[in-house]
């Protein structure tokens, strides 16, 4: 089921035979995932990114059973526009997702199933591998990282406050990610 | 296992997708490429398992506001003053999720910037520097922030600390800092 194209799950789910539950729930780990990373981009916090995902995989699940996807081969666009909507809503109240008339999702898949479809990506980064790596950076790859990812500055305000282009800038700070990820990798492998 | 993408998104697009660097017509087709791309899906989160974990760790120096808004979090925290001229000896342990070390004695009322270096002692190796950095400016003081997972980094370090003031001067004072883990 969970080798499945979208469209053909979908009509699993729209026909309400017997594959109807196996179809949601291989829908929900398919793009749980991919809900998640969207809040993690735009709520920039990991709980309110799994609320979003709660939110979003309900709201799928009964737009499919009530027959409401339009067009069932391009369904990553409405849960796509389902996220952007809900993400939204969420910022400018700045409160977690308003709750659904009825909790589909909790129908489909407990906690830790959900958790389990959350994590596919790997354990969560050691912090002190992530310090260690950091650390092996060199002294201007550290800054370039520190103003992008702590300060938030842009490319082109660290250029400034560097004397470099935003060029170099988005040069260096891609580099510096690629070497933490690398670092990051041999440590697990290494199983420190 | 995902199938290999065709038109995978280039490493460099999935970093300023993570850092908000881009045109937000091409962040719109980056998010569409990834809702319907598992492989390149996988490749975002790996990405972001770096840039998110950065983002969210305490930084090295703290401004007094970010300092505020970590306790009101919740997060337990104890301060020590370090000061110029002798051996600080920093100890961090479970009894907080971090210390904050308080550089003090500075003179920071008309700094127009702080800078600052971190090295190891005995081989001068620099650790870090920071071209602008928060400061406590009413306190005379610059705030770092250790914590227990800092045990994979030198343990004795030295800390140059650099006024730049309006009139163009700059005044360096240095700490010395051993800090004992556990």
């Amino acid at each position: 089921m969970d080798a499945e194209p979208d469209a053909q799950l979908v009509r699993e789910i729209a026909g309400n035979g017997a594959q109807r539950t196996a179809a949601e729930a291989a829908l929900c780990r398919r793009f749980a995932p991919r809900i998640r990373l969207y809040g993690l981009r735009h709520l920039r916090d990991e709980e309110r990114a799994r609320d979003l995902v709660q939110h979003v995989l309900c709201a799928l699940l009964l737009a499919l059973r009530a027959g409401k996807v339009a067009e069932p081969d391009k369904l990553e666009r409405y849960v796509l526009g389902t996220c952007r909507n809900s993400a939204q809503r969420m910022r400018a109240q700045d409160a977690r997702a308003e709750p659904l008339p009825h909790d589909a999702l909790a129908e489909i898949m407990n906690d830790a199933e959900l958790a389990a479809a959350l994590d596919e990506r790997g354990p969560a980064l050691a912090p002190a591998a992530l310090v260690r790596c950091y650390g092996a950076l060199d002294a201007r790859a550290k800054q370039v990282v520190h103003l992008s990812f702590q300060r938030e500055l842009s490319a082109e305000a660290i250029a400034t406050s560097l004397a470099l282009s935003p060029g170099n800038v988005r040069v260096l700070r891609h580099r510096a990610i690629a070497a933490l990820r690398r670092c990051l990798d041999q440590n697990a492998e290494g199983g420190s | 296992m995902s199938s290999p993408c065709s038109t995978p998104i280039a490493w460099e697009t999935l970093v300023a997708y993570w850092a908000a660097d881009l045109a937000e017509d091409e962040q719109d087709a980056v998010e569409a490429h990834l809702f319907a791309c598992e492989s390149c899906s996988a490749e975002a989160a790996r990405v972001a398992a770096v840039t998110e974990s950065i983002r969210h760790a305490i930084p090295p120096v703290l401004s007094l506001e970010l300092l505020a808004r970590l306790r009101a979090r919740g997060l337990r925290t104890r301060e020590q003053p370090i000061v110029q001229g002798q051996v600080n000896v920093a100890r961090v342990g479970g009894d907080v999720d971090f210390v904050v070390l308080r550089l003090g004695g500075l003179s920071l009322r008309d700094a127009q910037r702080v800078s600052f270096e971190m090295r190891e002692e005995g081989t001068g190796r620099v650790m870090m520097t920071i071209d602008d950095s928060p400061f406590d400016r009413a306190g005379d003081a610059l705030l770092l922030a250790c914590q227990a997972h800092n045990a994979a980094l030198a343990a004795n370090v030295i800390v140059d600390v650099r006024t730049h003031r309006d009139s163009g001067d700059e005044a360096i004072a240095s700490f010395t800092v051993h800090h004992i883990y556990g």
